[in-house]
Order: structure tokens, then C-alpha cells, then sequence
């Protein structure tokens, strides 16, 4: 029986960044990619829709940035399992505030596959 | 990965938890006090003007103590006796887990030691800068951190170049500014050759369109400048960033290539 893949959501308003981390979830074998949300509004719509099993959310964003995205989507439920992008190299504020909010794991920008696949694989 | 926290770092190898983390940060904030929370203590300054600080900060994107004695609420020695202070009760995330009793000293220790090993890869090499030039380490690292994810990226590798005061002149569709705030206020542009952007798309497998090579631009610079604020941070100065977007730069400003068989890779960095 083919093993059932993680179900991920991805949230960035970059479609350059979407397609990076696709391909590198996708590669993992243990996951597939189910939605791209361009906001965070939208990302909160594509999580009621599609009810993911992950969620992998960029924090800086225009308009609902990425801190707001995850308190709605952790207000949603609670169970929620959203791993942060940062391209601030992880910056420590905002990685504070991400987790007193729910989030699971922080992955900085340049992604490392290795790094994607621990994070699926444990979460 | 890129320059990243220790506390992320433990959470990717599995030695911590999320929730382990976020009650020792929660620690570290109870315990180490920002400036205005020792001046309170120390009977330096009244909650309200505290609060009447913080503003005149965010207004004018300063720091506490910048901005204390701006108002006159402090003075410069008052400042540096409370930074010192600061500094001399500041507790490490690592001790407080250790504390905690979430780690053990010697597991601690093991992790430093690779944490440490793993960011060797993002020490800054350092490059001539001419006299005159004013933040000096936000250049180094900016530039030094585009040839590496050059390297790191798309396996293209450059040699630092020569620095040289020119008239911004705009290479091709794809240069990309991003504006600096805080600690170092400037405006920063990369101007990449066209075969960056083909790189970068190609790297991935991903579907090409001239919109995805803007894209895939902008979001080469974001990591470079996202990184170069969290290097900063490390020395102490805060600094914001904005979206990457077009330049708008007209005046003569500091230039810089890093040099490939094939090509320049240039930045220009504005002072405001």
C-alpha cells in the first residue's frame, strides 16, 4: 500500500519562493503540495478549504503579514501544524513571537533540503 | 540554510522542544530587562516618559538611549552606565535551558560547537573598503554574503572586485533596490546579469516566464539582506529592510562588482 503523503499549504506572496520550496518538499517523497496561498488572507481561506496537514508560512508579507496569518489560522485550530519561512536568517524576535503563537519550526532563506525533510518528517 | 538563531537550531536537531524553547525565551525576557525597564528600576525615568521615549523612537527609527537623551530624559553617561548594567545581567538562551533543566551543560556544549561549526560557512571575509565610507560592516557583510549565495546558489563563483563612487546607471530589467532603516539607513541595489535569473529559475526545475526571473531576483536580494540583518543584529544594530523593489537611485553612489570569468555581479550602496 503506497505510503499517504503529508498534505502541505504554502503561504508566500512569492511565486518564485512557492515554486523553490514545492520542488524541494515534492523531492522529499514524504509530502505533497496542495495549495499556494499569495497572501495571508487567502492563505487563511486555503486552510478552511483544504485542511492541510502542514502549513508552510512566510512571515513577512504585505498586508496580513505572516504573524497574523498564523494567529488566524491557529485561532481556526488549534492543532495547527505551521512551520515559519523567515529570509530574516532567522532573526530572533520574530521567531520569538512565532512560537509564543503556535508555530512548530522556523526554516531560514536559502532553504536546505535536508533541513525540509527533518521538519516534515518530525512534525 | 542560512545565518540562523540557536534556539531554531536546537529545535531542528531535536534536542529541545518548540514549547521547551518558547518558556526559556519567555525567561529571557522576564529576566533580561530592555534599557527603559532598568532605567524604571534604577528611578532613572517614570513609566510615562518611558513610553513618551518609545515613541519618539519608532517615530524617528532611533534607539532607546538616542532618543532618552534627546528629550533630555537621560543623559549620554546614564546611557552607557545602563548599557553596561544590561550587558552584565544579560542570561544566554543556553543557560536558561540548562537552568531549566531542559538540557544538560555538557549537551550544551556539544551544540555550540556544531551551531558554531555550521555558521563558520557564513563568516564574513572582509573586503578593502575606501576611506570615507560610513557602515563599513553592513557593506562587508552585504557583499561577502552575494558571493556566497552566488556559490551556494547557482555555483557561480566571483572574486571580490574594487569598489569605485559612480552614477547609478541601470544594467537591465532585473536590478532590484532594497531601502535600509534603523541602525544603517541606505539604499541598496543589485544589478545581476541576465543569466542569473535563468540560473536561479533553472536551479529549481521551475516553470520559466519573465515574471518568475523578476521574481526569482528579488527574492536572491531578500535573502542577501535578510541575512545581513541578522548578521548585524549579532553586532548589536538593528536595522529594518523593505520589499525588494525598483531603484530609484539618481546620485553617485559607492560601487561594487564581484568579478566572475564571464561576468559582474554590482552593487551600489547609497548612504542616507
Amino acid at each position: 500500500m503506497a505510503e499517504v503523503k503529508k498534505r502541505v499549504l504554502i503561504i508566500d506572496d512569492s511565486t518564485f519562493t512557492f515554486e523553490q520550496l514545492k520542488s524541494l518538499i515534492e523531492k522529499t517523497g514524504i509530502a505533497e503540495v496542495v495549495g499556494h496561498g499569495k497572501d495571508g488572507m487567502q492563505g487563511v481561506k486555503l486552510y478552511r478549504e483544504l485542511t492541510p496537514d502542514v502549513v508552510f508560512l512566510d512571515i513577512l508579507m504585505p498586508n496580513m503579514d505572516g504573524l497574523q496569518t498564523l494567529r488566524a489560522i491557529m485561532s481556526m485550530d488549534k492543532n495547527a501544524k505551521v512551520v515559519m519561512i523567515s529570509s530574516l536568517g532567522g532573526a530572533a524576535e520574530k521567531a520569538e513571537e512565532a512560537l509564543r503563537y503556535g508555530a512548530k519550526a522556523i526554516i531560514s532563506k536559502p532553504f536546505d533540503e535536508k533541513e525540509i525533510e527533518k521538519i516534515l518528517k518530525n512534525i | 540554510m542560512g545565518v540562523k538563531f540557536f534556539g531554531a537550531f536546537l529545535i531542528e536537531r531535536g534536542v529541545i522542544t518548540p514549547e521547551q524553547l518558547f518558556e526559556a525565551l519567555e525567561e529571557q525576557k522576564r529576566v533580561n530587562l530592555k534599557l527603559g525597564e532598568h532605567a524604571i528600576r534604577l528611578g532613572y525615568l517614570t513609566p510615562e516618559q518611558v513610553e513618551e521615549i518609545r515613541k519618539l523612537q519608532k517615530r524617528e527609527e532611533l534607539r532607546f538611549g538616542e532618543a532618552a537623551v534627546r528629550l533630555g530624559y537621560l543623559t549620554p553617561e546614564q546611557v552607557e552606565q545602563l548599557i553596561r548594567i544590561q550587558k552584565s545581567s544579560h542570561k544566554l538562551l543556553g543557560d536558561i535551558l540548562v537552568e531549566k533543566g531542559f538540557i544538560t551543560k555538557e549537551v550544551l556544549a556539544r551544540e555550540l560547537k556544531i551551531f558554531e561549526s555550521e555558521q563558520r560557512a557564513y563568516m564574513t571575509e572582509m573586503v578593502y573598503l575606501p576611506e570615507g565610507v560610513k557602515n563599513r560592516d553592513f557593506i562587508n557583510i552585504v557583499v561577502d554574503l552575494g558571493k556566497k549565495f552566488l556559490l551556494r546558489t547557482v555555483d557561480i563563483n566571483t572574486k571580490f572586485g574594487d569598489f569605485t563612487f559612480e552614477e547609478y546607471v541601470k544594467r537591465g530589467d532585473y536590478d532590484v533596490q532594497v531601502d535600509t532603516a534603523g541602525d544603517v539607513k541606505m539604499k541598496v541595489i543589485f544589478s545581476p546579469p541576465k543569466k542569473l535569473p535563468e540560473l536561479l529559475v533553472r536551479e529549481y526545475g521551475i516553470p520559466d516566464s519573465p515574471e518568475l526571473r523578476k521574481d526569482a531576483v528579488n527574492e536572491f536580494m531578500n535573502v542577501i539582506m535578510g541575512n545581513a540583518v541578522a548578521k548585524m543584529e549579532r553586532l548589536g544594530k538593528r536595522i529594518s529592510i523593505s520589499v525588494p523593489k525598483e531603484p530609484d537611485i539618481s546620485s553617485k553612489c559607492l560601487k561594487y562588482n564581484l568579478v566572475s570569468p564571464d561576468d559582474t555581479y554590482t552593487f551600489y550602496f547609497l548612504e542616507l
